[in-house]
């Protein structure tokens, strides 16, 4: 069992909850931008507007597993088990997104490109990168020893955030059906504000539940904490 | 009342270690397995017509993918028959492709098309799945245009 | 096969399922944090009643 690192104080609130708030009125917004003030696509039509949910998910997916990565590498290096709550709760909200952007492209994909699912590279990746994450959070339920847990789950992190590297370069690496990357440039002017928006405020969003998760997490793990300590003086 | 519980937790953890120690394999082997094994024979996920063309004989009846544009111009549609035929080009070849039932919505001339099936010694390339490779652009439709109006009269004015 | 009518359905299913899936992690996040908070709070009265005691 840990006992050298009991001397931490579990995160409060603070002004969070109003952060929360402000997260949610900022996605409300950027929605309502998106569904009603962006034109139809000469191609896709409306479905265009599918953009605004499935493209700002992979983009934040992204950056959840880059904490995932940071805090599992400064856990390895200074074995602060609270660097192991922060990367268990940007693991849970990346795996969270990671789902999401799958059931979005795939209600994307059937409209658009006439199917549901391909095994392209792109794709492939991303459901990889999905049971990576899947296999670390079940990995967390498993192992009861903290110290333990806290190793194997920064190796597996480290492990699967390396591969949203692979998901970035898979459209440019191989030839894929998912199209690649767009940018400003190919992106009409009236689209790219209200995409910016949602990225945003999927960002903010998940910037918040990131945090919030971690303070739960860290209160358990204190409550375990002054029981131990309870337990020991008692006996 | 912890006491008990912290007697209880070490020997849960050795219970569970095995089936911890299985998953985290199970993980690693898989992403082994689909970076190194699996997905390299999926990494090229469609051959372009002149990558067909140059596997010679034994490009012939067996599955396939073919993806490149659809040829303007070379679009026919039966509306008694629901039968489709176009040619796929990559600039420098064109396959003639066949195939039933109606396009995605999103299928006109110049569109990136992906199909499945197998190309014929008759050097017509039969499709039995038809998707459509989407560019990363995205534009509202210029002055006179209508969204999805495309798709109709492409479908319409080739039937005759 | 009518392609038009179809599309706000695959709109809308996108935004109901973006939705659904946040709001209910929201409220996961919020019920989690509040038994997470009482989890400790009683635990640290019980840790400082034992100190009590053993004193």
């Amino acid at each position: 069992m840990s006992t050298q690192s009991t001397s931490w104080v579990p995160p409060r609130a603070g002004r969070w909850p109003l952060f929360g708030a402000f997260t949610i009125l900022f996605l409300i917004a950027g929605q309502v931008l998106g569904l009603t003030q962006s034109p139809a696509d000469r191609d896709m039509g409306d479905l265009e507007k599918i953009i605004y949910v499935h493209v700002p998910a992979a983009w934040v997916m992204s950056v959840t597993f880059a904490i995932v990565m940071f805090y599992s590498l400064r856990y390895l290096w200074k074995r602060d088990e609270r660097d192991d709550l922060a990367a268990a709760a940007a693991a849970e909200v990346g795996t969270l997104l990671n789902g999401l952007t799958l059931a979005l492209g795939m209600i994307f994909g059937k409209p658009t490109w006439g199917v549901w699912w391909a095994w392209d590279a792109r794709l492939t990746s991303t459901l990889v990168l999905f049971l990576i994450f899947i296999g670390y959070l079940s990995l967390r339920e498993f192992v009861d020893d903290p110290e333990r847990r806290a190793q194997w789950s920064a190796a597996v992190g480290i492990l699967g955030a390396i591969n949203v590297g692979i998901v970035y370069m898979s459209v440019r690496w191989w030839r894929t059906l998912h199209q690649m990357q767009s940018s400003p440039e190919t992106v009409d002017a009236t689209y790219v504000l209200a995409l910016r928006v949602n990225a945003f405020a999927f960002l903010f969003l998940m910037i918040y539940f990131v945090r919030r998760r971690y303070e739960s997490l860290c209160l358990v793990r204190a409550a375990d904490h002054a029981a131990e300590a309870a337990a020991l003086r008692g006996a | 009342m912890n006491i008990d519980e912290s007697a209880v937790t070490p020997a849960k953890a050795t219970k569970r270690r095995p089936i911890a120690i299985a998953a985290v394999v199970v993980v690693v082997g898989v992403f082994g397995w689909l970076l190194y094994g699996g997905l390299d024979k999926n990494v090229v996920f469609f051959l372009t017509p002149q990558e067909l063309l140059a596997k010679g004989t034994s490009g012939y009846d067996v599955p396939v993918r073919l993806g490149g544009q659809v040829k303007p111009g070379t679009v026919k549609w039966d509306d008694k028959t629901l039968r489709l035929t176009f040619d796929v080009t990559d600039g420098q070849s064109d396959i003639a492709v066949q195939s039933s039932g109606a396009p995605p919505q999103m299928f006109r001339d110049g569109q990136g098309v992906v199909v499945e099936g197998r190309f014929g010694r008759d050097h017509v390339f039969n499709s039995t799945g038809l998707m459509i490779k989407h560019s990363n652009e995205y534009r509202p439709p210029k002055a006179g245009e209508k969204p999805q109006e495309m798709y109709k009269t492409l479908i319409k004015g080739s039937g005759a | 096969m009518p392609p038009t009518a179809n599309n706000w359905n695959f709109v809308i299913a996108a935004y109901v399922i973006a939705w659904v899936t946040l709001g209910g992690y929201w409220l996961f996040v919020h019920r989690a944090v509040r038994q997470a908070r009482a989890q400790y709070d009683q635990a640290v009265s019980a840790a400082a009643k034992s100190e009590g005691t053993s004193k």
